[in-house]
């Protein structure tokens, strides 16, 4: 599943090949005055188990009826350059060579007062359980400096559950159809203002778009999409089409970094293609499996980025920010069922998330989840949310110190706990998106703290 | 104390962000196909619309539903830049061969809309500039889903501009283009 060094320098001579090409939007991305940054978020859908990979727990806690785990191999420690150490399934180890490349983040909560995959899937998106603007169009905001690309984020993936009203410019666009479409639209025009006819058909848009309601908010949009799509034609006719004996992954990589190059979009959305629901024994069973290829598409993806050159001095992964997130974790077991044969529910007090390229400080441990081992106990801010400790809940967080602190508090308070807000703003600083953009803690509470100490 | 309360609401009511309107969002390909089929094919023959596409697999970046388990959601339909583009190619490509119908028929269409078209085709005859056939072929291949004044508009423009003297290939061709990039042709409403 790892591309080999041949693949990659085929994937790297296919970047310098269009390196060659002098057209305008890839000498703005690549000018000094235009300091190229991208993003690239890479998801596990379904709610993906962190306890196999980075948050695992010792098989004593296994025999103990604490916690499942099929994989029946013990973990190994994983230790940051920032001296905090995890536990990691043996099923990370390809990713062990990029070490240095990401950072570890542990006992992240999502929302707390939803536990469904939608509800969460928004909050990782939009900041909101019932959904609204996503943080990913966000990053292409004039308001960040940077000149908009022609598209918000493009989406290697059909599927991507969630309610978000501001994605007309995340776009599907998969290796294969790109391919074709590219070859077509070197033969056809695209369709340029000026013309009687171009112009009709542009008038009738905007005259339907003028006023309330949902027809006239189509035709704005598709008025908004006209206007733009002369430019994206003409750059997607450039795009060099990814060889097909190449992986799946590897094609990805090629077409991102194609789009990147030439300001087609400044992020990309890569939903793996596993589904991490398990909450039946037979399911939760296969999850060795799922993980084992999940880790190797996501490897596989960071290789592709570092082996893929933007310019002359820096890979694709020097100039992309990297997010590797699913919308929670899981539950340590159900607690009616023996723990060899048990599925998992959904976890939104702990998640996982890796972070790594551009502006991060890499090679970090941040962050964890209690009931680590078998004897540690539950604060009663734990047993507030989770009575049967069914769940590892993210520990309180020390935002200055970057590491999880070990009281055990009495009550959940959200400003006490490393949560996706704080990822968010942490990526919004990051990109230049404005405070006013930010995300609150909570209504009631504040801005969610960036983690300063994560940025490079 | 009624006043006071419902003051208050008023200025609530006045603070409160306006609504967003929801956005209409594209039929899909296989919806407007299959309309086009209903009204320009002959019965039980759908036209072969997919080889307008610009490539294959690029369908479902126009709408399309997805399913999951008992959910059923429509993806894609939010018009941008590339659908927008994707839609062009396709329509362009079938007007031109709607227009190229004039002489020989390149879809299998009905009699009955390869009537409408003969007269069309006579364009720049007075003939085909009549209200009759005009709105005989608007009809044909918009339905009765856009209101009357989207007509109205559609015929001034080809009698009024420079459509007006151009042969009929050309006419045709803009004519059936115009009809199917109009909003009312591709959203949902």
């Amino acid at each position: 599943m790892l591309a080999s060094r041949r693949d990659l320098l085929r994937i790297g001579l296919g970047g310098a090949g269009t390196l060659l090409i002098p057209a305008p939007g890839l000498l703005r991305a690549a000018s000094p005055e235009h300091e190229p940054h991208f993003f690239m978020m890479i998801l596990l859908g379904g709610g993906a188990d962190s306890s196999y990979m980075f948050d695992a727990r010792p098989l004593a806690m296994t025999k103990a009826g604490k916690i499942q785990n099929y994989l029946g191999k013990e973990p190994f420690p994983w230790q940051g350059n920032n001296g905090v150490t995890t536990l990691a399934s043996p099923l990370v180890k390809p990713l062990e060579p990029l070490r240095d490349r990401f950072t570890v983040l542990n006992g992240v909560v999502m929302t707390p007062s939803f536990d469904g995959h939608l509800q969460n899937m928004n909050f990782l998106f939009t900041g909101n359980p019932f959904g609204g603007d996503s943080f990913i169009p966000h990053l292409n905001l004039a308001e960040t400096g940077r000149a908009p690309q022609s598209l918000d984020a493009v989406l290697m993936s059909h599927a991507l559950d969630a309610t978000i009203t501001n994605h007309s410019g995340v776009v599907p666009l998969e290796p294969r159809s790109a391919a074709a479409l590219s070859a077509t639209l070197k033969q056809v025009p695209p369709l340029e203002e000026g013309s009687a006819l171009s112009d009709f058909v542009r008038d009738r848009m905007a005259k339907n778009a003028a006023g309330p309601g949902r027809l006239a908010a189509g035709a704005a949009q598709m008025l908004t999409g006209l206007e733009r799509a002369p430019r994206v034609h003409r750059q997607l006719a450039r795009l060099t089409v990814p060889p097909k004996h190449l992986s799946a992954e590897q094609q990805a990589v090629a077409l991102i970094a194609e789009c990147f190059r030439l300001s087609i979009s400044r992020s990309a959305i890569y939903v793996l293609s596993q589904f991490f629901d398990v909450h039946a024994a037979d399911k939760a069973k296969e999850q060795p499996k799922l993980f084992a290829g999940a880790v190797a598409t996501i490897a596989a993806l960071l290789q592709g980025l570092a082996a893929a050159p933007f310019d002359k001095q820096r890979s694709m992964l020097d100039v992309t920010t990297v997010l590797v997130a699913s919308e929670f974790g899981r539950s340590l077991r159900i607690s009616d069922s023996r723990i060899d044969d048990t599925g998992t529910n959904h976890n939104q007090f702990s998640n996982s998330i890796l972070l790594g390229g551009k502006g991060i400080r890499a090679g970090m441990v941040i962050g964890a989840s209690d009931l680590a081992h078998a004897t540690d106990p539950a604060s009663k801010g734990h047993l507030s949310l989770d009575p049967h400790l069914e769940k590892a809940i993210g520990r309180p967080f020390d935002f200055k110190t970057m590491r999880a602190r070990t009281d055990l508090p009495a009550t959940f308070e959200m400003q006490d706990y490393l949560t996706i807000q704080s990822v968010v703003n942490t990526l919004y600083a990051l990109f230049g998106v404005p405070k006013e953009r930010h995300r609150l803690l909570r209504r009631d509470l504040p801005l969610a703290p960036v983690l300063n100490g994560l940025l490079a | 104390m009624i006043v006071r309360l419902l003051a208050a609401a008023l200025v609530c009511v006045g603070l409160a962000p306006a609504a967003q309107a929801q956005s209409a969002q594209f039929k899909g390909w296989s919806a407007v196909s299959r309309e086009l089929s209903t009204r320009l094919a002959r019965p039980g023959a759908p036209l072969d619309l997919d080889r307008f596409m610009p490539a294959e697999d690029v369908d479902g970046l126009l709408g399309t539903w997805n399913g999951f388990g008992d959910e059923h959601t429509f993806k894609n339909g939010a018009p941008n830049s590339v659908n927008m583009m994707i839609w062009r190619v396709a329509l362009s490509r079938f007007a031109k061969s709607v227009a190229a119908s004039c002489k020989t028929p390149e879809l299998d269409f009905s009699d009955r809309f390869l009537d409408t078209l003969e007269k069309l085709c006579t364009w720049p005859s007075a003939f085909a500039k009549s209200d009759a056939v005009l709105s005989e072929f608007w009809f044909a291949v918009m339905g009765y889903n856009a209101p009357e004044a989207e007509y109205r508009a559609w015929r001034e423009f080809f009698l009024a501009s420079a459509y007006r003297d151009r042969p009929a290939a050309d006419a045709v061709e803009a004519m059936t283009f115009a009809i199917t990039m109009n909003p009312f042709f591709l959203l949902h409403r």
